[in-house]
């Protein structure tokens, strides 16, 4: 359908035969690997930071970035928990509350960006920290416990006993998040807008909007992570899972998402994600050190931003021999 | 070809210098001198090769045959060699560091070619003043190059090349930015520096200056050179013909007259600060309405206030008699206002993305519905528009940036014919494109304004403005200055009218 086929297409598909080739590795090396029991506790643990990696990609296809999607998705965990608290009569605002809180972090993280013309990584960066704070002001420390039994449910729910309810979560936002780039003019003009911001004012894109609307959809991702957290580990917390970040990026740069804007693509954040799992399962299975897994991701990025480096002619070449093109 | 002005032998030769990109011939067999003390004007249109040729000089662009020779020593491809044997060259923006003072600036270069490993804080300001002071020039040292204004920074730029020993300076296009008496304060500088040596190249296309400052002339057209010799040789009316020539391009587009019809956007005593000022005009359907004027005439941002970028702040904008104020581009857009902008890579054209997308980004309404884009159809309407328009691609997928400039440009038309505007404005809509697809972007100008399409055209290529327009208007210095019939007035009198300076 478009350009992204050109370069990305065949980086999908190297990262799809990446992901392949780990699966059977370990299934043949540990049959532990493919038991039920471990295919399941997989499918709870990455559609947590799946989703968060799903948050910050629209914004980086804008050529732009969202570090604070951990620190909104504990906000939103926290106001959740706190409005369940508050009482039955108001608990069901718990889910509707903690999205909203999303989308208002989101469309400031924007308006940060888009009025003020801060750089993204600085503006969330900021941003990070004052949600956080502001997490950590309402929980004066301590994580929110206690939650009631129906949310925790949620859970460790599973649809016919296999599959799990945050998978299911993250299945459907995936679905939704691609129908919305590809299928939706806010999709096919923020892509434009990250490939070249200049331009598209001078085709009438509404950049400033845009961006808005762009980090308002990443927070309300985020905000959703920060629920299923909530439900699984019981509890929320100002400072749970400041480690995603880094991860949630690397996924990002994985996937093959270009960091300057205009490319990316959900099929892209979902191999990256399962590949991603599949490894830190592994090493589990196979009794690797909790912290081999840092190397091994480590390893990972630099061998993959290398290899599309020297590999995959990015066109920067073609341009600048178009810029000394006379006039 | 030798000249009177050094007699000696020459310290610069380029001989037979042959440069393409691709099939596109720039330059074939160019060959210049340029004696010690010379000064040298290179002259010709935009797109005539100058830039390139010029490029080569410096080693930033290679070229396919022939030799550069400083001093008789053959110079090989590279800028470090060239700045190292004395050739400066100071670009239209000049290359300053703006956010670093007068003398960094001044005293950067040469640390370069010297290859400090410290910095030589106290030897580099010394030698920025004396420069300074030997050009006689009174700007403070210590200032921050970005609170200058342009004509400082030229000055700074020439004290950086005569700090670096430069014995050429080549300068393009020095004078678009200046005002008159800074113009002449600008000569008179390089009257001095002339007696002592160092030979000028100036590339430019006004015709005055050309006479007031230089000793030789190189005319170039279509990469070669048409024209070359003492100044004393020419008057001003062979120097325009051997520029412009009787090429393609300066026939007049056969069309029929359409009949007169009511505004569709009137503007009246419209101003920006420091921009223009005062500027009335009618835009009609059916209508072609050329503004030419030299880079800095106000022209760009003219065209850029009517399509809502930029904001006004005098005046009144009228579309069919009704008052508009603008809020962005996106309200004059709404309005059927479409704008095509003067640098398609950086600004018109989303390079990485496919050539669809650029097509139909500024008309997705059209194929969306509840909020969905229909694929298929975006797909069958960039089809139909690579048709319409002839743009040379095997389909509509790969990257825009594949294709060729021409071809580009028609990409960015397609884009804002897709949008049926009322009103076209493009702001040199065929810069840097090949002659027969320049013919062809004018004919469907043409043709876009006969079925009532009203078209503005920004341009500072004058057989263009002669080619494409109905009627002409001539901007210098921020005003409207003077208005032509398009079929009545010839290259010459559109040329001076363009290049006067004297009223303001």
């Amino acid at each position: 359908m478009d350009a992204r086929q050109d370069t990305t297409g065949s980086h999908l598909k190297n990262l799809g035969v990446l992901t392949l080739l780990v699966f059977v590795t370990l299934a043949v090396v540990s049959p532990a690997f493919l038991s039920a029991s471990n295919l399941k506790s997989m499918g709870f643990q990455f559609p947590e930071f799946g989703l968060l990696s799903l948050a910050v990609l629209p914004t980086m296809i804008t050529g732009g970035i969202d570090l604070s999607v951990v620190a909104v998705a504990n906000l939103a965990s926290i106001v959740a928990a706190v409005t369940m608290k508050a009482g039955p009569e108001v608990a069901w605002l718990a889910i509707p509350a903690g999205l909203a809180v999303g989308v208002v972090c989101g469309a400031f993280n924007g308006f940060l960006v888009a009025y003020l013309r801060l750089p993204p990584i600085l503006a969330t960066l900021g941003s990070m920290q004052l949600f956080a704070g502001i997490g950590i002001i309402i929980t004066r420390g301590p994580a929110i416990t206690g939650l009631p039994d129906w949310y925790t449910a949620f859970g460790n729910w599973t649809i016919g006993g296999m599959l799990p309810l945050p998978l299911v979560l993250f299945a459907l936002v995936a679905s939704g998040l691609a129908f919305l780039l590809r299928r939706t003019p806010v999709g096919l003009r923020l892509r434009l807008f990250g490939a070249n911001p200049v331009a598209a004012g001078f085709a009438g894109v509404p950049g400033k909007k845009l961006i808005v609307q762009t980090y308002a959809i990443a927070g309300f991702i985020a905000a959703l992570a920060g629920l299923v957290v909530l439900a699984r580990v019981n509890s929320a917390n100002a400072d749970y899972g400041s480690s995603y970040l880094l991860l949630v990026i690397l996924i990002n740069i994985l996937a093959g998402v270009r960091p300057a804007g205009g490319f990316g693509t959900v099929t892209g954040i979902v191999l990256a994600v399962i590949c991603l799992q599949f490894i830190s399962s592994g090493l589990n299975i196979l009794s690797f050190s909790a912290f081999s897994r840092d190397l091994v991701f480590g390893g990972l990025l630099i061998a993959v931003m290398s290899y599309r480096a020297a590999f995959a002619p990015f066109d920067v070449k073609a341009f600048l021999k178009r810029k000394a093109h006379p006039s | 070809m030798n000249d009177e002005a050094s007699g000696s032998t020459p310290i610069l030769q380029m001989q037979d210098i042959r440069k393409a990109y691709g099939s596109v011939r720039v330059l074939e067999d160019v060959s210049l001198e340029l004696g010690a003390g010379e000064v040298r004007c290179l002259a010709g249109e935009n797109g005539s090769g100058k830039s390139t040729l010029i490029k080569v000089l410096s080693g930033v662009v290679r070229a396919d045959a022939g030799q550069v020779r400083l001093h008789g020593r053959r110079l090989s491809s590279d800028p470090m060699a060239a700045i190292a044997a004395g050739l400066s060259v100071i670009y239209q923006d000049f290359s300053l560091f703006p956010n670093l003072s007068v003398w960094e600036n001044i005293g950067f270069l040469r640390s370069v070619t010297c290859e400090d490993v410290f910095h030589r804080r106290g030897a580099r300001r010394r030698l920025a003043v004396d420069t300074l002071r030997r050009m006689q020039v009174d700007i403070d040292p210590d200032t921050p190059v970005e609170m200058l204004p342009v004509a400082s920074k030229q000055l700074v730029a020439i004290a950086r090349a005569l700090a670096n020993q430069a014995r050429i300076i080549v300068m393009d296009e020095p004078t678009t930015a200046l005002t008159r008496s800074e113009v002449a304060h600008l000569l008179d500088i390089v009257e001095t520096l002339k007696k002592d040596g160092v030979s000028f190249l100036f590339v430019s296309h006004k015709i005055e200056e050309v006479f007031a400052v230089c000793d030789t002339v190189t005319v170039l057209r279509d990469g070669s050179v048409v024209m070359e010799g003492p100044i004393g040789a020419f008057d001003a009316g062979r120097l325009v013909e051997a520029m412009t020539g009787r090429s393609v391009d300066s026939q007049r587009l056969p069309r029929e007259q359409s009949p007169p019809q009511p505004p569709f956007l009137e503007v009246s005593g419209l101003g920006r600060r420091g921009e223009f000022v005062d500027v009335n005009l009618a835009l009609r359907p059916g209508e072609i309405v050329s503004v030419v004027g030299l880079l800095g005439s106000g022209r760009t941002e003219l065209a850029q206030t009517l399509f809502g970028y930029m904001k006004p702040d005098a005046g009144r904008i009228e579309i069919d008699g009704k008052p508009v104020a603008f809020g962005d581009q996106t309200s004059a857009i709404a309005h059927g206002i479409a704008y095509v902008p003067e640098d398609r890579l950086t600004e018109g054209l989303f390079l990485s993305q496919s050539i669809a997308d650029n097509i139909t980004v500024s008309s997705l309404g059209k194929s969306t519905s509840f909020g969905i884009l229909g694929a298929a159809a975006l797909l069958q309407r960039a089809r139909a528009a690579v048709q319409n328009l002839r743009i040379k691609t095997p389909d509509v997928t790969p990257a825009v940036a594949t294709l060729s400039g021409g071809n580009q440009q028609r990409v960015v038309l397609a884009r804002w014919m897709e949008h049926d505007p009322k009103l076209l404005i493009l702001n040199g809509p065929t810069v840097g494109v090949d002659v027969g697809s320049k013919r062809d972007i004018h004919e469907l100008l043409v043709s876009l304004s006969r079925s009532g399409t009203s078209v503005m055209v920004v341009t500072d290529d004058i057989p263009e403005a002669i080619a494409l327009s109905d009627r002409i208007l001539v901007m210098v210095r921020g005003r409207i200055t003077a208005s032509f019939d398009a079929a009545a007035v010839d290259e010459d009198t559109l040329y001076n009218e363009v290049i006067r300076e004297d009223r303001t």
